[in-house]
């Protein structure tokens, strides 16, 4: 009787029921969601029967799904992550259909444009239906200014002596960048085969300056375009720098932030520190992160972001520049990471005015 | 634990020769005991609860010496890790158990041996979550009551009367009529236990 009980016992101890869950993981490859054209400036400048090589990048979004699960005995929870990689890859000019908006001024094929008579076209590429932003070709007769664009902004604050010019210029013009106060007069300026230059003026007296840029035409100098950047130079601790000093209110997606500037400590710097309120997708607008950093000799903004925010660890990049001693601009991005979270970001420009 | 309840079973083996109690006398029945509580739960309950406690036991009952109407309570804990997939953090898990059970004990002669059988009403409750790091959206707690039988052999020879040693084996087994939030079956919370306690077998 007891070994039957037993037995029987035992037998009941082997019923046995599992239930498993697989992990779900799902990954989707897209097609390019945006197609650019390499080099890209808005305006190509070329003269009547020139010929220019454009590339292609396509930029893929990878969006992947992974589901973290936990598990008990009678408790399941799961929580799906959702995130988005962004990658860019060439993409050959065979592989991309090419257009232009006006044959009769440039055409293109394979991604090869030629210039036919003078005027603008729009040149397109278009890879799997995802079609390109237009590049405007503008095409020159042969006797006629060449194109030149100088890179914003066209009015700087600097505390050093020297200041680079950059843009781009019409393939085939000769380039000259002057200045007064520092006797820079460089009348054969290079440039790249798209165009870009970069030049260096040193030696700027202190005070309003002026440089100019002109692009002539080689064949016929009097055909020419003339460009002026202009530059406040004042040395550290001046009168005139100092007067960036204070409070100052900065706007940006609608919202107002403040922050001071004030000399340092270190000679020949000055420092920035304020708040700023950042929106972010997915948590909204996060409000008084920390914003620390430097004026630099050159003018521009260096600062960073930071705060602690519900476990978020929020930090990023604050710049810009002076265009005069009454007005600021520039941009920010800030990231919010936690973990469990995809990364979350906050991007855009800013602008601001000093307090009277 | 296991070994020395079979060797405390099989070396008292020879008391139930001797009688225990007077059959045909009102008899009440009160005692108390600790064992373990081995949950099937699928064969997965050991894989996350590694620590387990001690489960505890009260009885009472009335009879007549021989078969009795007889009513247990057990409160069972436990703590361990939850299992977790596609992240890196340590899960936890806490589990809490009672069962309530009612139904009849046999004494056959008003021998020392004993049997049981009775109905179930149990409530199980277990909270999961993550460290290291703590996250939020994987912790989740789950409340659910489930019933079913058990079937118990025990052993209680009488020290001194009315006091008595009590050595026994139980296996429970659940209807699993309940199913999760999630909409999945629950595994038998039932088990395999086994104790040891002193009961008290007071009559006229």
């Amino acid at each position: 009787m007891k070994t039957k009980t037993i037995f029987a016992l035992l037998c009941l101890s082997c019923l046995i029921v599992s239930c498993t869950t697989p992990p779900e993981e799902e990954k989707k490859v897209a097609a390019p969601s945006k197609v650019e054209i390499l080099p890209h400036p808005d305006t190509l400048f070329m003269s009547v029967s020139e010929t220019q090589t454009l590339n292609l990048r396509g930029i893929y979004v990878n969006n992947s799904q992974q589901t973290a699960t936990n598990s008990g005995i009678i408790t399941d929870v799961n929580y799906t992550v959702t995130s988005t990689d962004t990658t860019t890859r060439s993409i050959a000019a065979g592989d991309a259909a090419w257009s232009s908006s006006n044959n009769t001024v440039a055409t293109v094929s394979q991604g090869v444009v030629t210039a036919r008579n003078a005027g603008t076209a729009n040149i397109s590429a278009s890879v799997s239906n995802v079609g390109s932003i237009p590049l405007l070709v503008n095409v020159k007769a042969v006797n006629t200014a060449p194109g030149l664009v100088l890179d914003p902004p066209q009015t700087s604050l600097i505390f050093e002596n020297s200041i680079s010019v950059t843009g781009n210029v019409q393939q085939g013009a000769t380039l000259l960048i002057a200045e007064a106060s520092s006797s820079h007069n460089n009348v054969n300026v290079p440039y790249d085969a798209n165009g870009n230059f970069s030049e260096r003026i040193t030696g700027l007296v202190t005070g309003y300056r002026t440089i100019s840029a002109t692009a002539q035409n080689p064949n016929q100098p009097s055909l020419s375009t003339t460009r002026y950047k202009y530059v406040y130079y004042y040395q550290y601790l001046s009168p005139e720098a100092d007067s960036i000093c204070g409070d100052w209110i900065g706007t940006t997606l609608g919202m107002n932030f403040n922050f001071n500037i004030s000399k340092s400590i270190i000679f020949t710097r000055y420092d920035i520190n304020g708040h700023i309120d950042i929106q972010f997708q997915g948590i909204g607008v996060v409000r008084d992160i920390t914003l620390t950093g430097i004026v630099n000799s050159n003018g521009t903004i260096t600062a960073s972001l930071s705060k602690s925010y519900q476990d978020f660890n929020i930090s990023g990049n604050f710049s810009g520049y002076f265009k005069t001693t009454g007005t600021g601009e520039g941009s920010y991005g800030a990231s919010a990471k936690k973990t469990g979270w995809p990364d979350l970001s906050g991007t855009a420009d800013w602008t601001a005015v000093k307090k009277p | 634990m296991k070994k020395l309840l079979t060797i405390l079973f099989f070396c008292l083996l020879p008391i139930h020769l001797y009688p225990h109690n007077d059959v045909g006398t009102f008899t009440i029945l009160a005692g108390g005991s600790i064992g373990e509580f081995l949950i099937d739960a699928g064969g997965n309950f050991n894989d996350v609860y590694t620590n387990r406690q001690l489960a505890y036991t009260g009885i009472f009952g009335l009879g007549d010496g021989e078969t009795f109407l007889i009513g247990k309570y057990r409160i069972f804990k436990a703590t361990g890790q939850s299992k977790l997939q596609n992240i890196d953090a340590q899960g936890k898990a806490d589990w809490k158990q009672t069962i309530l059970g009612a139904g009849f004990r046999l004494h056959p002669q008003g021998s020392s041996f004993y049997f049981d059988a009775l109905y179930l009403f149990t409530h199980a409750e277990e909270t999961i979550g993550t460290e290291n790091p703590p996250v939020d959206f994987l912790a989740a707690s789950q409340k659910l009551d489930d019933n079913g039988f058990a079937f118990a052999f025990g052993l209680a020879p009488k020290l001194v009367s009315p006091i008595a040693l009590d050595f026994e084996i139980e296996y429970s087994f659940m209807l699993r009529k309940p199913v999760n939030d999630n909409g999945r079956r629950v595994p038998n919370l039932g088990g395999l236990y086994y104790s040891a306690g002193i009961s008290f077998y007071f009559n006229n």
